[in-house]
């Protein structure tokens, strides 16, 4: 049933003497939306740039809609939608005129949609783009991305500069569009929050490989954290398997585990003669972990 | 209007650490053991829900298709979820004893975490009790 949308195939890129991607393979099934999350730094702009066929991979495939990145036909391109983080260029043109000009490249372009978007979130036609504050440029940017019903559509960082409202508005608007089962987006920011709503999936890169993927529910189910408060002094290790991390205290442990059953994490009581807390992590947390 | 009033259902916190999924079932189990939730009221459908509380709808039909095994809301014809008739029939003591574990846990590691006794715990609880059952 679920085709991909867009496929990285052991993904090499770096720049001068810095590896960026290094094998890093992704797919992105139809109809997911996946948070992608990842350190300043560790390639999530280069990841997208490669997958839409703006940088070129130094090794490795790239192929959207069955097509080779790099060499995309006018008719994939004409299904692609893409915030970037700056919005490049045409700060002279206004508003109205902004998106009549870009609308000119597309056969699906939804005039109405933009306009009525436009008004929704305060922007006047007339506005000259230079004068535009950073938050109004993104949600411009964001309408430019949105109204030609782009198959994949791609946001690099797209409410840094927006304000709570607009930000909620454009997860209404994400939501929405995830509706329609044959669209995929990638979602990339650091607001866990963000993601822990609208995201299907979610996707952490590290050192230029995907370091985590999944259902935000089911990672939340397997990576745990547990809090472990003695009698006496502990010594590490703690006696569980799979840990991520623990810190170890005197009589006190944080220790986090990943894929221990909960009858097996509550039985350290007995072994330590220890109370023993399970806390479930959020998004936030779940990242840290994985970037410590 | 009593649409507005089903859309203002959950209390959906997305940071809590508590998938949203699991959310959503606790407090419709909740709504539909308190009597809040009648049998045969309707739930939100997945589309009006996920757009008013900006969540992915896959979140909500998670929930809603274990809600549905477990009987407490069944399809109605036209693809919305309604409360399940059957599940006012199965509202026996032990099913609602089962609502109230997670809370009684929470309560116990809490004693535990504060050094309280059993016997100090109890007392306390029962006094609670006491007040509730006053009318």
């Amino acid at each position: 049933m679920s085709h991909n949308i867009a496929e990285l195939t052991n993904i090499r890129k770096r720049f001068n003497v810095r590896s960026v991607l290094m094998g890093l393979n992704l797919n992105v099934p139809a109809g997911t939306v996946l948070g992608l999350m990842g350190r300043n730094g560790a390639g999530k702009s280069t990841l997208i740039k490669c997958m839409l066929g703006l940088l070129k991979p130094d090794a490795g495939k790239a192929t959207v809609f069955g097509e080779d990145a790099w060499n995309l036909s006018m008719a994939a391109k004409q299904r692609i939608g893409f915030v970037p983080q700056t919005m490049p260029g045409f700060r002279w043109m206004k508003a109205g005129t902004f998106l009549d000009y870009i609308g000119s490249y597309y056969q699906r372009w939804n005039r109405e949609k933009a306009f009525t978007m436009m008004k929704e979130w305060g922007i006047s036609a007339g506005m000259r783009i230079s004068r535009m504050s950073e938050g109004e440029i993104q949600k411009l940017s964001i309408i430019r991305a949105l109204v030609h019903e782009p198959g994949l559509l791609v946001f690099d960082e797209p409410v840094a500069s927006l304000d709570p409202l607009a930000r909620r508005d454009f997860l209404r608007q994400i939501v929405e569009l995830g509706m329609d089962e044959t669209r995929s987006m990638i979602f990339c920011s650091h607001i866990a929050s963000d993601l822990e709503r609208v995201a299907s999936e979610i996707v952490i890169i590290k050192d230029g490989v995907v370091a985590l993927r999944g259902e935000l529910s089911t990672l939340q189910e397997r990576i745990r954290r547990i809090r472990i408060q003695s009698n006496r002094i502990l010594c590490p290790p703690i006696p569980v398997r799979n840990i991520i991390h623990s810190v170890v205290e005197g009589s006190t442990a944080e220790v986090t585990v990943e894929d221990v059953p909960d009858e097996e994490i509550m039985s350290l009581g007995e072994k330590l003669s220890a109370r023993v807390t399970i806390e479930s992590l959020n998004l936030e947390d779940i990242f840290m972990e994985v970037n410590r | 209007m009593a649409d507005d009033l089903r859309t203002l259902l959950f209390e959906i916190k997305p940071s809590s650490g508590i998938p949203i999924y699991r959310q959503i079932i606790e407090q419709v189990r909740r709504l539909v053991a308190s009597g809040a939730l009648r049998a045969g009221e309707e739930l939100p459908s997945i589309r009006q829900a996920a757009s008013h509380y900006e969540i992915n709808p896959m979140t909500i039909s998670k929930a809603y298709s274990l809600l549905e095994k477990e009987g407490v809301v069944e399809h109605v014809r036209g693809g919305g979820m309604r409360v399940a008739s059957l599940h006012s029939a199965a509202r026996t003591p032990r099913k609602r004893m089962d609502l109230l574990r997670p809370a009684l846990r929470e309560v116990s590691t809490q004693a535990n975490q504060l050094g309280l006794s059993r016997t100090e715990v109890l007392e306390a609880l029962s006094a609670y009790l006491e007040e509730n059952d006053e009318p």
